[in-house]
């Protein structure tokens, strides 16, 4: 049982990063598009704000990690984004201390993903793995 | 660049330890709170006994609990990567079809690094690992 699971360890990397690339993803494209519906607080986004740099971080990012291009370089720059985001929106003290009661929880697992992603890389179904087959 | 390959080798299974201890503890959150109303969430804490919010609560907290020591942690993990499938379709699926909206980015998430706990296992940092060495 554990040795069949473990062969396929590589690939459930591989669909973990999908998934959580494509969310993420999802963030920056609310933020530039407005879809599928625009965000209040970025009516007027323009590019150098806190919310336009978090949004191209979200959109580009995203795309690299969902693709599995650069994976572990994209991937360090999205966990820090996500702490970033935490300790300096969600985590306020009038919204109180857990995760769960200040709303923080998906910045909190964002972040620990892709800290895991720089660690483990894209997997086999990436472009990474890809290049490095032709190489 | 090798050296960071290296690096990189070395403390990726470490890392699944740190994922599945962070995960762990966020979901507890949710199974604290149902069950004994700590931490305090309006609208989620003390649910009254027997009803589904009530044993999705016993589940995120006895399995949640599992996870965060890493014992029987791919059966634990297997179960709430299910329930989080669950909670996703039930809960927020029939709201709206994306995430952003019907706010289901978390069940998503869990439901998939929780899948990918339960084939990768918990890591060298968990009773299981300690188990397996000493058994060897």
């Amino acid at each position: 049982m554990e040795a069949t699971l473990d062969k396929y360890r590589p690939q459930m990397l591989s669909i973990l990063r999908i998934m959580v690339g494509l969310l993420f993803m999802s963030a920056g494209i609310q933020k530039w598009f407005a879809f599928p519906v625009a965000m209040p607080a970025a009516a007027n986004i323009t590019l150098f704000s806190m919310l336009g740099i978090a949004g191209c971080i979200e959109l580009i990012g995203g795309a690299l990690v969902t693709v599995g291009l650069f994976t572990r370089y994209a991937a360090f720059i999205m966990s820090g984004e996500m702490a970033v985001a935490y300790w300096f929106y969600t985590n306020r003290p009038a919204r109180g201390f857990m995760p769960i009661q200040n709303g923080g929880t998906v910045e909190v697992l964002f972040c620990f993903i892709f800290l895991y992603l720089v660690f483990a890389g894209g997997g086999p179904w990436s472009l990474d793995a890809l290049l490095r087959k032709k190489a | 660049m090798q050296k960071l390959d290296e690096l990189c080798a070395t403390w990726a299974p470490r890392l699944t330890s740190v994922l599945r201890i962070i995960t762990a503890l966020v979901i507890l959150q949710y199974g604290l709170t149902k069950l004994f109303g700590f931490p305090y969430v309006q609208g989620l804490a003390n649910q009254p006994v027997f009803t589904l919010y009530w044993f999705t609560g016993v589940i995120e907290f006895v399995l949640g609990a599992l996870t965060l020591v890493g014992l029987f942690t791919r059966f634990a993990t297997f179960v709430l990567s299910g329930e989080m499938a669950f909670a996703y379709f039930i809960e927020h699926a029939p709201h709206n079809f994306f995430p952003v909206l019907n706010e289901g980015n978390e069940a998503v998430l869990f439901c998939f690094i929780f899948l990918f706990l339960a084939a990768a296992g918990g890591g060298p940092w968990s009773i299981d690992a300690l188990l397996k060495r000493n058994k060897a």
